[in-house]
């Protein structure tokens, strides 16, 4: 997929990219001290005891893949603070609880945060309505909260700030380049719960703008083992590519079926299941094809570089690094400038600065909009080379979604 | 043409992996009365054998998969189920639930929740009828179907298989005629949990395999068993049938969530009309019963 021209872009953003990676690095260093962000209000510190983060994350369970990741990428960012100075001139004390990707168990967790350790803010969760769960809990407490997974959680507070990419920042860029490649009949599949349903609803709206047409749209429970009838269906359709959003192991089950049945064959695929922790399952099956990351750990720069290095050092292993993973080392670095600038734990005034604050790192210019709470960052184009290596081709213009949404 | 064709091979698929499974657990259930909750769960450690070598070579792989099994379920049976026996199906029940979870969680703990995936022994398509089908969806389901037609003639045409069916229509008078009822019990459900071992290793190169990936398995290889005659060694076999049809049926016509749901109310249905399971035999004439006067 990638061009002449954007290979020039390429190469120019990778300069600019590597400039802006070193001084987000210097930035990082600095950014506990308040002096290297743009914001309004920074007062004195007024606080005299730690600041104290909870990390609500599957560590155990269907999503343990996922929560352990968030886990790991939250302790590095934890580190990396503490390095850098801490909050208010002290080390983030950190509890992390297990919420076995169950709402009710979220529930019960989050008002643990909340009551017995009286966190000052909220990371974590997986599935949606563990997120939804967790969430309402922060909001009744008046806890910021956040979430670091892709995908629109149903849910928002004055104090509820996702670093996860929107649908439309993972489709707006991807769909384009996917009927340029392969065609505009595009058959979609993914998981039935409302992840799948809301990516693809958005998906569709930006097939249509780009002169494509959805030829087929197949859902199936979550633990389907045998994809065939749904092969089947998708394969009467016709479709020039498949966008999907399939998750967990039957992601790799739908993938390794599909490609068993043919249906791969001369067609395009990307989506959920292109994604890094699938790599090493699906091998071949993914090599040479292209999708659209909040992150991936081949992105040049300083700032990555220093991140893949740690990540490596503390957890080992060669796989490619989970954007779960960097999303949450990010977030923890944010929510710390943040606090930073705003001088003390105020749920209000930390708030504040969320929606003012930029930080330049591994996600690229990581923000917030002030009104809807969706986070703005650079999507990374990405090939998948042999070995599950996700090459950057592309570091991608900030999407500014403005879907509306009620966040006051 | 090409779609019936395609929904015949997909019966025969899905039938095999499905009989495989449900006549273990006919062997476990129908015969033992022991309630196995963990019957998926043995499948995904058949998953996690083929996973676990991947530099052995396929068939010697579904070999250890098969001693793995016989040795799990005598494990199970002896240390956890002969001293349940006596206080009933739900005792057994709780045990198997016990024992499913410790799998689940120790396949977590060995190799994490990333899904794996097995390479197949053969791969490509071959074309039946017009239609392009993987080869190895048809050998493993050969293959399955196989290993049950054997068993079964093991169970009708064998001194083992008289034996142990007599351990198991009555312990007491088998016992009196120097039958080791114990072994035959214990015999009985290393082979069905084996047989569980197997489908899933069988089944794995088309899996997502992650520690969870029995569960889906359990519900339907439980009404395959319930839709025969209880007891009964051909029942299951039957009970795969029309699950594999049902399945693959209304998944084919229907939207997949709205042909789950309807799958389970057939199969209710079904159950219901006929708790018994079906009765092959020919309506014999009965002569009236007259009343005394």
């Amino acid at each position: 997929m990638e061009t002449a021209s954007t290979t020039r872009r390429l190469t120019g953003r990778r300069a600019l990219a590597s400039t802006a990676a070193i001084a987000a690095a210097t930035l990082a260093l600095t950014a506990c001290a308040g002096g290297s962000f743009s914001q309004e209000g920074e007062g004195a510190p007024t606080e005299e005891r730690a600041f104290r983060l909870g990390i609500i994350a599957p560590t155990t369970g269907v999503a343990s893949l996922e929560g352990n990741s968030l886990v790991a990428g939250a302790k590095l960012g934890v580190e990396a603070v503490n390095a850098a100075g801490g909050i208010l001139g002290m080390d983030i004390e950190v509890v992390i609880v297990d919420d076995k990707s169950d709402a009710a168990t979220s529930t019960q967790v989050a008002q643990q945060l909340v009551r017995q350790d009286e966190v000052d803010f909220m990371l974590g969760t997986i599935a949606g309505d563990t997120s939804v769960a967790a969430g309402s809990v922060a909001a009744e407490a008046g806890v910021p909260f956040s979430t670091v997974v892709n995908g629109t959680v149903e849910f928002c507070s004055p104090h509820f700030w996702p670093f996860g990419a929107s649908e439309l920042m993972m489709v707006q860029d991807l769909v384009p380049l996917m009927i340029e490649e392969y065609g505009p009949r595009v058959g979609l599949v993914g998981n039935d719960y409302i992840f799948p349903h809301t990516y693809h609803a958005v998906a569709t709206e930006v097939i249509l703008a780009a002169g494509g047409e959805v030829v087929a749209e197949e859902y199936s429970p979550l633990g389907t083992a045998d994809w065939q009838p749904v092969i089947g269906k998708l394969e009467t359709a016709n479709p020039d590519w498949i966008l999907n959003a399939v998750v967990g192991g039957d992601a790799v089950a739908f993938m390794n079926q599909a490609s068993q049945f043919g249906l791969l064959d001369g067609r395009g695929v990307t989506g959920t299941a292109s994604q890094q922790e699938f790599a090493p399952a699906l091998g071949e099956i993914l090599e040479g094809r292209n999708t659209v990351l909040q992150y991936s750990d081949q992105i040049p720069g300083a700032a990555n570089e220093a991140f893949v290095k740690a990540y490596r050092a503390a957890n080992g292993g060669t796989d490619s690094i989970s954007a779960i993973a960097a999303t949450s080392y990010e977030a923890v670095r944010f929510i710390a400038a943040a606090v930073n600038a705003a001088g003390s734990y105020d749920a209000d005034a930390i708030s504040a600065q969320m929606s003012q604050i930029r930080l330049d790192g591994v996600l690229g210019d990581l923000g917030f909009r002030g009104d809807n709470h969706y986070v703005q960052s650079n999507m990374v184009l990405v090939q998948i080379d042999e070995g599950g290596v996700y090459t950057a081709l592309e570091i991608l213009d900030v999407i500014d979604d403005a879907t509306p949404r009620a966040c006051a | 043409m090409e779609p019936l064709v395609l929904f015949l091979l997909s019966v025969f698929s899905a039938f095999g992996f499905y009989a495989l499974l449900a006549w273990g657990l006919g062997l476990i259930f129908g015969q033992l009365g022991v309630v196995n909750v963990a019957h998926g769960d043995m499948a995904m450690i058949g998953a996690f054998i083929m996973f676990a070598f991947p530099e052995v070579p396929f068939v010697l792989r579904l070999l250890i998969a098969i001693v793995a099994g016989l040795l799990l379920g005598v494990i199970i049976e002896r240390l956890l189920l002969s001293g349940l026996y006596r206080h009933g199906m739900l005792a057994t029940l709780l045990a198997m639930w016990g024992a499913a979870i410790v799998m689940r969680q120790s396949m977590e703990a060995v190799f994490g929740p990333t899904p794996r995936t097995v390479a197949p022994v053969v791969t490509g398509t071959v074309e039946v009828l017009g239609v392009n089908y993987p080869t190895y969806r048809l050998v493993s389901a050969a293959v399955s179907l196989l290993i049950v037609a054997v068993l079964i003639v093991v169970m009708y045409r064998t001194s083992l298989g008289l034996r142990l069916r007599a351990s198991i229509d009555n312990r007491s008078m088998a016992a009196g005629f120097g039958i080791p009822t114990g072994a035959m019990i214990t015999g009985t459900f290393a082979v069905g949990t084996a047989l569980a071992v197997l489908a899933g290793a069988l089944q794995s190169p088309m899996l997502g395999v992650t520690p969870q990936v029995g569960l889906s398995f359990l519900a339907p290889t439980f009404f395959a068993v319930l839709l025969g005659r209880p007891g009964s060694l051909g029942g299951p076999i039957f009970g795969a049938f029309v699950v594999a049809v049902l399945d693959i049926g209304l998944r084919t016509i229907l939207p997949e969530t709205v042909a789950g749901v309807l799958f389970f109310i057939a199969l209710i249905v079904l159950i219901a009309l006929q708790p018994q399971g079906p009765n092959w035999r020919f309506t014999a004439w009965k002569p009236l019963q007259r009343r005394a006067a």
